[in-house]
Order: structure tokens, then C-alpha cells, then sequence
């Protein structure tokens, strides 16, 4: 995808794409993602390898575990791509 | 900079030995049977070999140089060095060099020299060798690179455990006036030392009884400091940041293009990793072989093992330029581009403890 800008609501629907077990109702950007069901640390690494896939960028083992929501991680997305 | 190219030497020989002894993640108690379906489609790794208690890295290695000896029709005589990378040594002290000199029966005028490096110990410990043959007018040189990873990490980690596993190499480099110029690209970055370490059981940190105290990191992660911590995140961010930049800026130095190499020999880390560096290269994935899902990570023995199990034939009996890929503990990466020609390079050997280590 390069690094255009995403905005936050694309950036959950991607996010779904990595993920055994979404919620129903899909991810809200308040959605605490390491609560979810089935939360594991591989389901974390599968996660930043798509982030590198879709936007080109990883982010740091200490950046993921202080982002708390899916708005957390994006802002921190979107710092790199910035970078 | 370390990007450099060396002349006169060629890659002669490569043999590699794997513990007999099979091991099916999908038999791991420690994980779901959920989380191993997802481990396996998404880290990659089906089996592991492991080693039998009685087998450290210098066996395995050891094995490996007698059958490339014989192999080339060389005697232990005709080497001037052995380099030997590892970070499971047999013993803290000495080195894994000197028992390899022992058990091969090396002459006491043999250079010796042990690397401590990890998944990027093939590349740097090539690099090594042949600096080390320019500089001294060497002619023969053996690079051991082997680890048995099994032993040092945690039965309670399921970030560990089900990927790494037990293998040794031995390579041949000889001088040969003319050959194609062998480049080395080489990095570091120590402030990633600590996204895959050993804590305890150094001089920082003596062993006592505080060693072998386990605690839970986290879900499925419990081990005690002498164990190996990896801290996974870490390692797809440093190789997704640094590993393609090296290889491109060597391919560039070497000034030819990224459809030169007719291989790239990734090490075999996980297919998260590799995958990545895959998609970034941008090269068909036939050109990147794995054994990932046969042998696991295999530390700095993958790129030999993945030669020797995928590319024997070619390497045999035919040509091709090779890039070769290494990255992991330190953090370090390096890249080496080299053309191999008739160089012996048997399957992978299959070894036990019957078969007198």
C-alpha cells in the first residue's frame, strides 16, 4: 500500500484481516486488542508483519505493549510512516 | 564500513549433520492444539531435530568436517584454520576451536579461532575465515558454525520451544588464483542486545540458585535466566528495518542487480521474518529455499543446512551465485555474495549417538 495516509477506521478494518478471533461486531478503535479472545504473543507478531505489509513499517516490541486500543497502535502507525 | 570483497578463495565444500532424532510440534503439550495449527501456518515449523544429551555443537560439527574431508580427499593436516561459531558452546571454557583441533587431530600450528555469534554466525564466520586466509597466506581453512539450541531454552516457553533445533556445519575455503571476488556486507547493532540474550550464567550475572528460578513472562512463557529470551516483535522489527537495506547495499557494491544472485540463502528464522525480507527483495519465492518447516531454526547452521538439504544437486554438479543471508542475536546482520562451482555438497548427514560421537 505504500505510505499513503490511512485513516483510523481503514487502519481496524485491516487490522480484523490479522486476527483469529474479532469481535462480532468488528474492531472499534477503542477496542482493547490484547483483551481480545485468544490473544496470544504470536497473534501479536502476526499483527506488525502485516503492518509491514500494508504500510511498509514495524513498530517496536515496547511500542506494541504500551498501545492499549487499536487508535493506540494506529498513532503509532502513522508516526512511523511518517519517519 | 565493513562491505568489503576478498580475492582468491572459493567455497570448496559444504557438509552439514542433523541429530537423527525427530520432533513434531504438533506433540508439544505446552501449546493448544488451536495455537500449534496457527504456530505452524504462520511461524512455519512442522518438526525440529533434536540432539541426544550426550551430542553438543562441537559433535555435530566435527562429524560434518571428517565427511567433507574425506569428501575432497584432504587430510587434517592440510588445514591452517578453523573458525568455529557458536553459542552453545560445548564447555564455558575453552572454546569449541580447540576441541574440534583435538577431535580431528589438527597440528598444533593450526590458527584457531571461536566466534560467539548467532543466527548471522554463518556470514560473519565466513567473512572471518577468509579475511583471516587473505591476510595470512593460508590455503585451507574449515568454518565450523553449529548450535544446540534445544539445550538452552525453556521446556515452559512457547515463544522458544517450538522453534529452534540442533544442527552443525563444516565448510571448506580454498585459495584459488582468479576466482570470483567473495563480498562481505556486515552490521551491527548493539542496542538490540538485549532482544535475544541469556541473562544469567555469565560473569554479570554468576550461576547460583537465582538462575534456575522460573517465572512467567507471560502466557505460555515461563523460563528461568539461564534460559534464551527472544523477544519476537523485536526481531521482525530489526530484520524488516535492516536486513534488505545490507543486502541491496551490497549487491550494489558488487555492482550487479538483485537478478544476478541465482539464490538467496535466507537464514531460516521464521516464515513471519521471511516472508517479509522475501516480499521486500522482491524476488520469486523459488529463489529463496527454505527447510524451515523440516528443521526449525537452526541458528547459524540454516544457511549451510538449507545448501546441503535444497541446492545439493546444483552446487554439486553445476554453478550458481549464492547471496547468503544471516541476522539475529546482537543485533548483527551481514550479507555475503558468493559463486560456488562443483563445490561438494552432500545432503544433510543424519547422525545418533550409535554412530560413535
Amino acid at each position: 500500500m505504500g505510505r499513503d495516509a490511512i485513516d483510523v477506521q481503514t487502519f481496524a478494518r485491516n487490522l480484523e484481516r490479522y486476527l483469529d478471533n474479532p469481535s462480532p461486531s468488528g474492531l472499534d478503535i477503542k477496542t482493547r486488542f490484547q483483551d481480545l479472545p485468544g490473544w496470544t504473543s504470536l497473534q501479536a507478531l502476526i499483527v506488525v508483519a502485516g503492518f509491514e505489509s500494508d504500510y511498509g513499517v514495524t513498530v517496536s516490541e515496547d511500542e506494541f505493549q504500551r498501545a492499549n486500543t487499536v487508535h493506540d497502535l494506529y498513532r503509532v502507525v502513522v508516526r512511523r510512516m511518517a519517519e | 564500513m565493513a562491505i568489503f570483497s576478498i580475492p582468491d578463495l572459493r567455497v570448496s565444500g559444504v557438509c552439514t549433520a542433523l541429530p537423527i532424532q525427530v520432533v513434531r510440534n504438533q506433540d508439544l503439550d505446552l501449546l493448544s492444539k488451536t495455537q500449534i495449527e496457527a504456530f505452524e501456518r504462520t511461524v512455519g515449523i512442522r518438526t525440529r531435530r533434536i540432539a541426544p544429551a550426550s551430542v553438543c555443537a562441537s559433535d555435530l560439527c566435527v562429524d560434518a568436517s571428517r565427511f567433507l574431508l574425506e569428501r575432497v580427499g584432504l587430510r587434517a593436516a592440510d588445514i591452517g584454520l578453523l573458525v568455529f561459531v557458536t553459542q552453545t558452546p560445548d564447555y564455558p571454557l575453552p572454546g569449541n576451536s580447540m576441541l574440534a583441533q583435538r577431535q580431528l587431530g589438527l597440528p598444533a600450528s593450526t590458527y584457531l579461532l571461536d566466534l560467539n555469534q548467532g543466527c548471522a554466525g554463518y556470514v560473519y564466520g565466513l567473512a572471518s575465515l577468509a579475511g583471516l586466509m587473505s591476510a595470512t597466506g593460508i590455503e585451507k581453512g574449515l568454518l565450523l558454525a553449529g548450535d544446540t539450541l534445544t539445550r538452552i531454552v525453556s521446556t515452559h516457553d512457547g515463544s522458544t520451544l517450538p522453534i529452534f533445533s540442533d544442527a552443525g556445519s563444516a565448510t571448506l575455503v580454498e585459495r584459488d588464483p582468479g576466482s570470483d571476488l567473495m563480498y562481505f556486507n556486515l552490521e551491527n547493532q548493539g542496542q538490540g542486545a538485549d532482544v535475544i540474550q541469556i541473562k544469567g550464567g555469565g560473569a554479570r550475572q554468576p550461576f547460583g540458585p537465582e538462575s534456575l528460578v522460573m517465572s512467567e513472562e507471560s502466557d505460555n512463557v515461563v523460563r528461568a535466566p539461564i534460559h534464551l529470551s527472544m523477544r519476537g516483535i523485536d526481531v521482525l522489527h530489526y530484520c524488516a528495518k535492516y536486513v534488505v537495506p545490507n543486502i541491496k547495499e551490497l549487491l550494489a557494491f558488487a555492482n550487479v542487480d538483485r537478478g544476478t544472485p541465482d539464490y538467496y540463502v535466507l537464514h531460516q528464522a521464521n516464515r513471519i521474518v521471511n516472508d517479509c525480507l522475501v516480499r521486500q527483495l522482491g524476488i520469486p519465492g523459488d529463489k529463496a529455499p527454505e527447510t524451515l518447516s523440516e528443521y526449525g531454526n537452526t541458528s547459524c547452521a540454516s544457511i549451510p543446512v538449507t545448501m546441503c538439504r535444497r541446492l545439493s544437486q546444483q552446487l554439486t554438479s553445476g554453478s550458481a551465485r549464492l547471496l547468503l543471508s544471516g541476522f539475529g542475536s546482537g543485533f548483527s546482520w551481514g550479507s555475503a555474495l558468493i559463486s560456488a562451482k562443483s563445490v561438494q555438497c552432500p545432503e544433510p548427514r543424519e547422525i545418533s549417538e550409535a554412530d560413535g560421537i
